[in-house]
């Protein structure tokens, strides 16, 4: 399946014409504004092809035409809204925070790709990933999740980290005691840098350890549960080795999110409020080209 | 705290944009890279501030006052302090895309290009055209006088350097614009918009060299590509300002194994027979002074901005400047929530072009109901800078709050860095957007590697790596 964003002047001829052709079939065409509709063709890609070559000369031979220039691949790969009836589906930002060694990566490497490596180095390549949660038939939250990339090991976060954060997980190693105030003041930060309301879990990492030897327990629960509930946190003790806890965490956070406010921002579905910069995307000019 | 490496192929001191660039740039092509700032925040020269910091940076500020808090939240200010856009079509945005830093990021348009005509009250304020179709609609021109524009930027458009056949029996590499705008038969007033707000030359000094006609119609080129990119105006600005440029940059070099420290001062670099060879640095704490970190480094060579080298650049020439806050949009700009508008020199009777470029809350850059507009020009006397941008604050109308220190030097580096493997950027010039920047770019890049920088293709080995 595919989606494409079209931004027009007027929708109305839009509209007209793709209602004259095929009234329920694709493609379809959502209206977002007065000026952006989405459309979605059919699964068969020459199909596809041909009714967006059409609709393009169509739109070409009208005179307020700016010859479709938003044209967006990547956003066409996220499903739509509204593709079926009372389908939700929210896009939202997750930061990951925490001391260096305390297992961010390998938790988040756990619930995207459910692996685990004992030798993992510290954070190289691996700073932005996705998953998907669904969280009963109608409802999806999808996470686009920031890896620190290293940056916090000399605190050198770049404000650009926490911008538009929507969660965040705080993570400390249950085996070592300064963890967990390093974690606090984790905490402390996000709540001066990111959004007013962003929900924020702390996760007690490395449970795995504790199960095969109780002794090397740093951090009582009881602790780290008392500040979690006084800050407002969502609480677990996880294991990325394991994988312990691990999707329950995310999807305590995915059900905390408010799905039903959300914002423009959050609802990714609908375009972005931007330009896209691809210079291949059909329609615009290419770099040799001249519009003179 | 992790122990700093014993050895590094590259620090990077400063992390302004071209800094930043070129260190994503390299870590990606497996150098590894320490990159550290003096300051506690990304940007140098090329943040965003928000407008506490603002206050206090030109020290607008009587004791005990807090002039900020009438501004709503401090922190939904990002105010850059270069006056730049970028062009849609220029080379920033390619960089940007062939990185993916463009994930981190989001862009929207600039809503308008703008050009005065005349000056005093009797000033016109009109939109530049952007292609033959608009140059017959300009009220810029007179009748007859839009025909000929429009023929000519009709032959820019055919134009190819390498095809004699579109070149109209002009000798393009010899001849000067003077003679190509002859041949068209120009008027003044239309080679003022065209080379000052199409071609975005500061200056006349262009019209008469000769052989510089190429590159006049290549930056046409590039402007009305740019503006045919989206269709309101030839440039793009990312969302919370331009100081999410060189964050974005630095995260992909963290994301390649780039080690990040700010707030470290350089205490001494070490050289080796003439050649740099290493650094001694203190990390300090931002709360506790006494636990700063002091630690030494090797590495073979050095990227850095001006500021970190002193003795190594020299001045090129002045940059005046004002941040002005408004509450309002610019008069005679259709109420446009963002825009760039040029004052030829001519029209003002100076030897330099007067820029504003203004952005808004459409940009998330300030609350509602704000508009910031940065004025700026090439200082052409010692003294008296209020009176020479004064042309550009009459078109601002009612100005809140202004910013504006004293003439900014802009430096750059006396050698290629080819003998001691000091490599230094130079300012950020007064040109309206980055093209300059992305050849500055791209020159460090040649001097510190000896390679010619290839942007396409870093964007695959990038997802190769994330896999």
């Amino acid at each position: 399946m595919e989606h494409y964003c079209l931004r027009y002047r007027h929708t109305a001829p839009l509209l007209m014409w793709l209602d004259l052709r095929h009234p329920l079939r694709p493609p379809y065409l959502l209206i977002f504004s007065p000026s952006i509709a989405y459309v979605r063709t059919s699964e068969d890609a020459l199909e596809y092809s041909r009714l967006f070559h059409r609709l393009l000369l169509f739109l070409s031979a009208l005179p307020p035409f700016q010859s479709g220039r938003l044209l967006d691949p990547a956003m066409a790969s996220r499903p739509a809204a509204g593709a079926r009836p009372g389908a939700k589906f929210a896009q939202f930002k997750l930061v990951l925070l925490g001391e260096s060694a305390v297992g961010k990566s390998s938790l988040v490497l756990r619930f995207v790709k459910d692996q685990f490596d004992d030798y993992r180095e510290s954070t190289i390549g691996a700073a932005f990933l996705t998953q998907t949660i669904s969280l009963d038939e109608s409802t999806t939250v999808k996470f686009e999740i920031w890896d620190t990339a290293g940056q916090e090991r000399y605190k050198s976060l770049a404000p650009m980290y926490y911008r538009n954060a929507n969660c965040a997980v705080v993570v400390y190693d249950i085996t070592q005691a300064s963890s967990l105030d390093k974690a606090k003041s984790w905490v402390k930060e996000l709540q001066r840098q990111a959004n007013e309301n962003i929900v924020i879990a702390l996760a007690g990492n490395k449970l795995d350890l504790v199960t095969e030897s109780p002794d090397k327990r740093a951090i009582p629960t009881a602790d780290a549960e008392a500040y979690a509930r006084e800050a407002g946190l969502l609480f677990f003790e996880t294991s990325a080795k394991s994988s312990m806890n691990v999707r329950e965490l995310f999807t305590a956070i995915a059900k905390k999110l408010p799905l039903d406010q959300a914002g423009p921002r959050n609802l990714r579905a609908a375009p972005r409020p931007g330009v896209d910069l691809r210079p291949e995307a059909p329609g615009t000019q290419g770099a040799g080209a001249c519009n003179c | 705290m992790d122990e700093i490496a014993p050895e590094y192929d590259v620090v990077v001191l400063g992390t302004g944009l071209t800094e930043c660039v070129l260190s994503g740039v390299l870590s990606v092509k497996g150098n590894k890279v320490l990159h550290i700032d003096r300051n506690d925040h990304y940007g140098g020269e090329a943040a965003s501030v928000n407008i506490e910091t603002l206050f206090k940076k030109y020290g607008n500020v009587r004791p005990g006052e807090e002039p900020w808090k009438k501004y709503g939240r401090v922190n939904d200010w990002n105010i850059d302090l270069v006056p730049k856009l970028l062009m849609a079509n220029g080379e920033l945005t390619n960089i940007l895309v062939s990185t993916d830093v463009t994930r981190y990021l989001e862009f929207k348009q600039i809503a308008g290009s703008y050009v005065q005509q005349g000056k005093g009250p009797k000033a016109t304020v009109a939109k530049v055209p952007s292609d033959a179709g608009e140059a017959l609609r300009s009220s810029l021109m007179g009748l007859f006088e839009k025909r000929r524009a429009k023929k000519f930027l009709e032959w820019v458009g055919a134009f190819k350097e390498d095809d004699p056949a579109t070149h109209q029996g002009l000798n393009v590499s010899s001849c000067t614009m003077k003679d190509v705008y002859d041949k068209f038969g120009l008027e003044d007033n239309t080679r003022d918009f065209v080379g000052h707000s199409m071609a975005l030359y500061p200056s006349d000094e262009y019209i008469n060299q000769s052989g510089q006609a190429v590159e006049t119609i290549n930056r046409i080129r590039l402007y009305v590509n740019s503006m045919a990119r989206y269709g309101k105006s030839p440039y793009i600005y990312p969302l919370y300002g331009l100081g999410e440029l060189p964050q974005g940059f630095a995260r992909l070099s963290a994301i390649y194994g780039g080690t990040y420290m700010l707030n470290t001062d350089i205490d001494e670099v070490l050289y080796d027979g003439g050649k740099v060879s290493g650094i001694k640095a203190t990390m300090k704490d931002r709360d506790d002074q006494s636990t700063a970190m002091k630690f030494e480094t090797k590495t073979k060579k050095i990227i850095a901005d001006p500021s970190y080298f002193p003795g190594k650049v020299k001045v090129s020439g002045y940059l005046l400047k004002a941040i002005c806050i408004l509450k309002h949009p610019i008069d005679k700009t259709d109420g446009s929530d963002s825009l760039q508008l040029i004052i030829p020199q001519s029209q003002v009777g100076r030897k330099h072009d007067i820029y504003i470029a203004m952005v808004s809350a459409a940009h998330n850059v300030c609350p509602k109901g704000y508009y910031i507009a940065i004025v700026s020009t090439i200082a052409e006397n010692d003294a008296n800078h209020h009176i020479e941008l004064e042309p550009g604050f009459e078109r601002l109308g009612e100005i809140e709050e202004k910013f504006m220190g004293p003439a900014i030097p802009l430096y750059e580096p006396l050698d290629s860095g080819d003998k001691d493997n000091i490599f230094i950027s130079k300012s950020y010039d007064s040109s309206s957007h980055f093209e300059t920047t992305t050849e500055d770019v791209r020159d460090m890049y040649r001097r510190a590697t000896g390679e010619e920088l290839v942007v396409e293709g870093l964007r695959e080995d990038q997802q190769l790596a994330q896999e």
